[in-house]
Formats: C-alpha cells, structure tokens, sequence
C-alpha cells in the first residue's frame, strides 16, 4: 500500500530518484526506502506547507544525501569528479632545472648524471605538460648532456697531425733547426657547419625552455 | 549513533530526531547513508516490525560486534576527554 503523500514530499522524492541513479542499485534502493520512512513520519499527507518545507530543510536536499551515500566508505565508488589533478608545477619546475644544471655541470659528470636522470623522471611525471610538450622537452633538453659530453670527447681528439723534425747531424739543436709541420684533417668549413648546428641547437633549446615554463605556470 | 541503539531497538526517524534534537546534526537524512554503512560493517543489525496504523518500521539494535566497537570508543572517548579536560584545567 502507497501512503498518500504530501505534494512536497512527492517532489523531493522524484528529485531524490534522479539523484539517487549515481548510486550502485542497492544503495539507492536503501537510500530511498529510509527516506520514505523517513518522511512518511515526519510529513503527514494533511501537513501545511510550511510543516512539510521545514521537515524537508531539515532532511537535507536529495544532492546532499547522495554525496553523503556516495561518501560513506564501502559504497559504490562516485563518478568521476573534476579534481585538481594538474599538480603544483613543482616536478615541472625540478624537471626544468635538473635538467639545464646537468648540460652545464656536464664536465663535473657524477653531478650531471644523477641530476640528468632525475631530471628525466619528473619529465616524464609531469602533468601539466602535454605528451608532445614532453617530446619537445625530450628532443630540446634532455638531449642537452649526452651532446655536451659528446663534444668533449670530441674535442680531446687530436684533429690535427703535426710531425717535428730536427736536422740529426748537428751536435746542439738550436729552435731554429726545429721544424714543425702541421696537417689539418677537418676541413675548416666542417668546423663552421658543427658551429652553426651548435648555435641552432642552443637556440631551440632556449626556445624549448621558455615554452616549458610556459606551460609550467598556466595551469 | 551506537549508543542510541544500544538499549532497545529503534527505528530510523526516532534515532534521527533525536540527534537532530540534541543539535548534533546539521542534516538528517544524511544519517541514513551512515546508518546503512553501519549495517554493512556488521555493527548494526535491522529487523522490520509492524507498526500502529502504518507500515512496517525498520528498527536497529546493536550486533555484539557493535556492542565490542561502542565499548572500545567508549574508552578511547573517556580517554580522550580526560586528557583534554587535564590540558584545559592546566591553562586555566
């Protein structure tokens, strides 16, 4: 038997119904059954108004009562919400960091590798960056060290071959006697395309840092 | 709320008007949710009863586990209030 029901109370219930479909079926069958009671003491079908308004702001509204079922622990697990999930920009800023002070520290390189490889876990963790943000922070920053080491391997190579020959027949070798001779095996005009790499390098690298930080701070 | 159910069993509407009524809560219908999570915790147990000249009521009453859980938030309560109660007295 349905109890006749005071019009407001009808309203809230319908309301309640709707809210209650974010709840796992059980939940929601409970939630409506205790309401009912609920109200079916509190509001009699010949209540005023103002009798029925009252017992109902006291009840709390349907949303509340849902986020309250949804809350409790061992209920059926809310529907996703809008939450802050962007971080503070704190492992985007470490990322930043680590990073650059590694390529500069590069030649003191048990500074620069555990920085390097910290510096790649908070890119990699970063949440306000973007994958392909991620990517430009790859190619632009981390590659920063292994190129940096490459050129001081590079640079320790001789480049040149130099041979030096004294005349044997004199007893004492003056300097003048001495002669060096030096052949270059690079080409000069390599040197300038390596320079200009180099440069165009610095510069997207520059450029790479600022969009990063960019990024960083807009969120 | 496991103290209220403690003595005889009660049903919902009068364990929530007596909260309400001792100003403990803001929202009464928000106590049904907790009352089911109860339940679930093995704490409560409900039983329908008839009523006078209306449908059946949902009463609670204590399981012994929740009979276990109230004894132990009762010392930890009395605990709890002895300590604060020597602190206040303390800076008086």
């Amino acid at each position: 038997m349905t109890p006749t029901r005071h019009p407001l109370v009808e309203d809230y219930l319908v309301q309640l119904r709707n809210e209650a479909t974010r709840l796992d079926p059980g939940d929601s069958r409970e939630l409506l059954t205790d309401i009912e009671e609920h109200l079916n003491e509190s509001v009699p079908p010949d209540a005023s108004d103002a009798e029925a308004r009252n017992a109902l702001q006291r009840l709390g509204t349907p949303r509340e009562l849902v986020e309250a079922a949804l809350n409790a622990p061992g209920a059926a697990p809310a529907p996703t919400r809008a939450v802050n999930n962007r971080g503070s920009g704190a492992v985007e800023a470490a990322a930043l960091f680590t990073l650059i002070g590694a390529e500069l520290l590069a030649i003191f390189w048990f500074v620069a590798l555990p920085l390097w490889l910290i510096g790649l876990v908070c890119l990699a963790l970063a949440r306000r960056w973007t994958p392909q943000l991620k990517l430009r922070g790859f190619l632009g920053l981390a590659t920063g060290l292994p190129l940096a080491w490459l050129l001081v391997i590079l640079a320790a190579v001789p480049t040149s071959h130099c041979t030096t020959t004294s005349s044997p027949a004199s007893g004492d070798t003056s300097p003048a006697d001495i002669q060096t001779q030096c052949t270059n095996s690079v080409s000069p005009v390599f040197g300038y395309v390596i320079l200009a790499l180099l440069a165009a390098y610095f510069v997207f690298q520059v450029l790479t840092v600022r969009k990063l930080a960019r990024a960083t701070r807009s969120a | 709320m496991l103290a209220l159910v403690s003595g005889e069993p009660r049903y919902g509407y009068e364990l929530v008007s007596e909260l309400s009524a001792a100003g403990l809560i803001a929202s009464e219908g928000t106590l049904y949710p907790l009352l089911s999570r109860l339940r679930k915790e093995g704490l409560v147990e409900t039983t329908w009863q008839e009523s006078s000249g209306g449908p059946p009521r949902r009463y609670y009453s204590l399981t012994p586990q929740g009979t276990q859980a109230l004894t132990n938030f009762r010392n930890s309560w009395r605990d709890f209030t002895a300590a604060v109660d020597s602190i206040l007295e303390g800076t008086r």
